[in-house]
């Protein structure tokens, strides 16, 4: 029998644990965070829900495979390098943009970011597929 | 010019199409296939016309010029008389398999294969660049196994397409190390420089060491002895594939290799002595091995590397007559094996079994395939009227001829009489066997549907037109391919009757030994041969493979002895040891900076404290408590990190740490509550003595190496991040962009290490 404590604020962690994982992935390039923690946040957070939750209950409202987000993200990883290349560039050359935006103030724009969510992905992938294997 | 890129790439796009075509639309995929077949094949006759009795189109793309690898095609006469075979021959097949087939077979597979075999098998009779050709060649390989392992269900199926794949693919290796060896040392890879300078290509020193290799890919790739028992292993795969690759394309890929460079390597020595030996050998293996099998289609792959001898034979001799009989036998083969091998389908479609001891006397139920197959045999047995006969007269006439300029080499016209009448005798047991003679099967036995005759009897009208009239149909085909073996122009006629000729008496002569020999078989023959001939190899080969998987498991049992304490003991030495060598194998004494002790008050707290949380992990009995108080250790190592000014890594580190503890809590389920309590004294001691030798070695090390001088790159980094990267952050910016490709192979490895854990994690569940 599963906790209900438990159960009830995994259930409210979720989407704030989500929303600052995109946080941490998102300003990963120009402060502390990116593609990496922001991985293991999502992994973590997820789990949580497999561990104090009924899995088929879980599973139900996963609208995603965790094992497909391994073979995505290195898709994702290596179309940002090839895309260098397809442009006449070396593997994994980044493109950089500033913008100025009306609310946000300044920003700059890397194409690395593409390849940082690649690295997210293979990340909650990969956490997740083991940490679900383990707990199934 | 730029059409000849069509040539191969035409059946691979049609490759690439047919694997989304679903397996459902059966009448779909082989009109595709054969849409993209036909046009290629037009293509290669538009192209035919111009280079037979002209020069050969050539098309240079650059590719790799690093090393010499450009995508160059080379279209001559030869090129085009094989051209005409795998597509010709391609397209007939592809009509047979539609009916052969059953409907639910993994059909989109079968017909991708065959496109990309067909791709790849253009491709090397196309190229035009060595290293181009062994590209396609190992491909050619590859797409063979997947269509010889088609009924991957099958142990059989499985094991032939391996050793092919082994045997060929090495072979293809050893051709390819041939091939560097004269590329580098001749300073080109491209074909008609190399044939432009034979003279200057022998004449290198490692010339015959490349020959030899070379010829190792040949022989593989053509069944020869002692690389020929593959061929019969891979007879498990469908029948259209054996009709395909291994009667008309795929084993004749040595041969046109060896055509391919004879102008360049036939004058020396080493060809002389060897190919025209192995080539008899294999001749005469081949035909005893064909008069022993009671399998039709083992029977056929006997017969094929029999055959495929005698072209390699004939290649070796070098001569215009020679090159001229291998020519004419390399079409004459195709034109026979292959409605043979068809015949067998037919007969193993219709009655279950193609089994000499299980099938008999079914021309009266199948007059039709009775007929075509009469003829086919025929022609393989070299008789008037049909396209063997003209290459068998051209063979004697050949081996009489080496034998006048070489006079102590009489071996040759007796192997070729003792050949021809093992392959007169074969080819009478084939056809009274499965044909003629009282009827084995019972049940009502039938012609197959017309479409699948209609294939194999093109192909035996074409064996008695060839038969008829040689020269109007082949000759000026033949002529030109034949001087494309021998280098130089080749003016001769070839006509159905040569008059008296020696090479007729040992015609007539072969004909009545191999009736004798079929009707004196089995006891006196057998008691006069070894049972086994030809044997040995394959049983080699057993016993390598056999060797080499024993010798796998043991390493397995000694390396991974599923023993966790050693597997632990093992990680934590080999880097300490490796780490003090590297320390202590320094000869100059390297200068030391000085240290900056950073170690504050605060600092030394933390440290206690770390040291009091290790305790309490190593010797709490209770797990939860242990595991709890590990996770501990790695909060304090984050506090350092926070000293340290990192705060990627003291993010990073509290998260791997809480993901840590979720993983080992859930371990934790599986594993009793309390650390067994009676753990023996003497490993314990020892564990603490590892522990304490690893801790103090990383330590040194890390001292060591930190106090050496050296120029830091991280000013770099720090300057160019956002600069160059626009990032403000050093540490993900390296990760993600200056030290990218990094990460790109440590996300790869993750990724590897995932699938590796969860199919552990899984494989043992289902053995639980």
């Amino acid at each position: 029998m599963k906790s209900i404590l438990l159960q009830t604020v995994v259930r409210i962690l979720l989407p704030p644990a989500l929303v600052y994982a995109a946080y941490i992935l998102f300003r990963g390039h120009n402060l502390p965070g990116g593609g990496f923690c922001a991985g293991l946040i999502t992994a973590a957070a997820i789990v949580l829900q497999y561990v104090a939750r009924e899995r088929r209950e879980v599973e139900e409202n996963t609208p995603f495979r965790p094992d497909l987000f391994i073979p995505i993200g290195l898709a994702l990883a290596a179309a940002t390098g090839l895309g260098a290349m397809v442009l006449a560039y070396p593997f994994l050359t980044s493109a950089v943009a500033h913008a100025e935006l009306p609310v946000l103030g300044g920003l700059e724009w890397s194409s690395a970011l593409f390849f940082d969510l690649g690295v997210y992905f293979v990340v909650t992938g990969v956490a997740l597929s083991i940490l679900l294997a383990i707990e199934e | 010019m730029l059409e000849l890129v069509a040539l191969p790439a035409v059946p691979l796009i049609a490759a690439a199409v047919v694997v989304f075509v679903p397996k459902s639309s059966r009448l779909l995929l082989p009109l595709l296939c054969g849409a993209a077949t036909s046009a290629a094949l037009v293509l290669a006759i538009r192209a035919g016309m111009q280079v037979v009795g002209g020069d050969p189109l050539q098309l240079s793309l650059p590719w790799v010029s690093q090393i010499g690898l450009s995508v160059s095609l080379y279209v001559d006469a030869l090129s085009f008389l094989f051209l005409l075979l795998i597509l010709g021959i391609g397209l007939l097949i592809i009509a047979y398999s539609f009916y052969y087939l059953a409907a639910g077979e993994a059909l989109s597979r079968f017909y991708a294969a065959l496109m990309l075999f067909m791709a790849s098998m253009v491709g090397v009779v196309t190229s035009g660049n060595l290293l181009l050709l062994v590209i396609f060649w190992e491909l050619t390989s590859v797409s063979s196994f997947l269509l010889i392992g088609f009924w991957d269900r099958e142990e059989a199926a499985r094991r032939g397409a391996y050793q092919s794949l082994i045997v060929t693919a090495a072979g293809g290796l050893a051709m390819l190390a041939g091939i560097i060896v004269i590329g580098v040392q001749a300073g080109t890879f491209e074909l008609s420089e190399l044939l432009r300078r034979g003279d200057e290509v022998r004449a290198l020193p490692g010339a015959t060491t490349a020959l030899g290799l070379i010829l190792v890919g040949a022989f593989t790739k053509s069944a020869q002895v002692p690389f020929h028992f593959w061929l019969p292993s891979a007879m498990a795969a469908p029948t259209p594939v054996s009709a395909y690759l291994h009667s008309a394309t795929m084993v004749k890929a040595g041969i046109f290799v060896l055509a391919r460079l004879s102008p360049i390597f036939a004058p020396m020595d080493l060809w002389v002595a060897c190919v025209p030996a192995v080539g008899a050998v294999t001749f005469l293996v081949g035909g005893w091995g064909a008069l022993r099998q009671t399998d039709l289609k083992a029977l056929l792959a006997y017969s094929t590397i029999s055959q495929l001898g005698m072209i390699v034979m004939l290649l070796g001799f070098d001569t215009e007559i020679a090159a001229i009989a291998a020519t004419l036998h390399i079409l004459n083969h195709a034109a026979f094996k292959a409605p043979l091998f068809m015949a067998a389908g037919i007969i193993d479609h219709e009655t279950g079994s193609r089994d000499l001891r299980t099938v008999g006397g079914l021309a009266p139920n199948m007059p039709r395939t009775a007929l075509f197959a009469c003829i086919a045999a025929a022609s393989m047995a070299g008789m008037p009227l049909f396209g063997g006969f003209i290459s068998k007269e051209l063979f004697y006439e050949a081996a009489l001829t080496a034998t006048e300029s070489r006079p102590w080499n009489l071996a040759t016209p007796i192997a070729a009489l003792v050949g021809s009448s093992l392959t007169v005798a074969y080819s009478l047991r084939l056809i009274l066997g499965a044909f003629f003679g009282l009827p084995l099967h019972e049940d009502h036995v039938h012609e197959p549907r017309a479409g699948m005759r209609l294939p194999a009897e093109v192909l035996v009208v074409v064996a008695i037109a060839i038969g008829v009239g040689p020269q109007l149909v082949v000759g000026p085909l033949v002529m030109a391919a034949a001087a494309c073996i021998t280098g130089t122009t080749v003016h001769s006629h070839l006509a159905l009757w040569h008059g008296w000729t020696p090479a007729l008496a040992l015609s007539l002569g072969a004909t009545g030994i191999g009736t004798i020999t079929y009707l004196a078989r089995r006891d006196t023959l057998r008691a006069l041969l070894p049972p086994r001939l030809g044997q040995t190899a394959a049983d080699i080969y057993d016993a390598a493979v056999d060797l080499l998987i024993d010798g796998a498991h043991r390493m397995t049992g000694v390396i991974q002895s599923g023993n966790l304490h050693a597997y632990v003991c093992t990680i934590l030495s080999v880097p300490l040891v490796l780490g003090l060598t590297g320390l202590t194998s320094s000869t100059t004494a390297p200068q030391l900076a000085d240290v900056t002790p950073p170690i504050g008050g605060a600092l030394l707290v933390t440290l206690i404290t770390l040291t009091a949380t290790v305790a309490v992990a190593v010797l709490y009995r209770h797990r939860l408590a242990s595991v709890l108080s590990l996770g501990a250790v790695g909060l304090l190592v984050a506090v350092y990190f926070v000293w340290l000014s990192a705060p990627d890594l003291v993010m990073t580190q509290l998260l791997v740490e809480a993901v840590t503890t979720i993983l080992v809590v859930l371990v934790l389920y599986f594993l009793p509550k309390e650390i067994a309590a009676h753990e023996p004294r003497l490993r314990l001691a020892m564990d603490a003595v590892v522990a304490t030798a690893v801790g103090i070695g990383a330590a040194s090390v890390v001292y060591w190496i930190l106090r050496r001088p050296f120029e830091s790159i991280s000013r770099y980094h720090i300057a160019n991040s956002l600069t160059q990267a626009g990032g403000g952050n050093v540490v993900n910016v390296i990760l993600v962009d200056f030290r990218g490709y990094d990460t790109m192979g440590e996300i790869t490895v993750l990724a590897i290490a995932a699938i590796g854990i969860v199919a552990l994690v899984y494989a043992q569940r289902r053995t639980a």
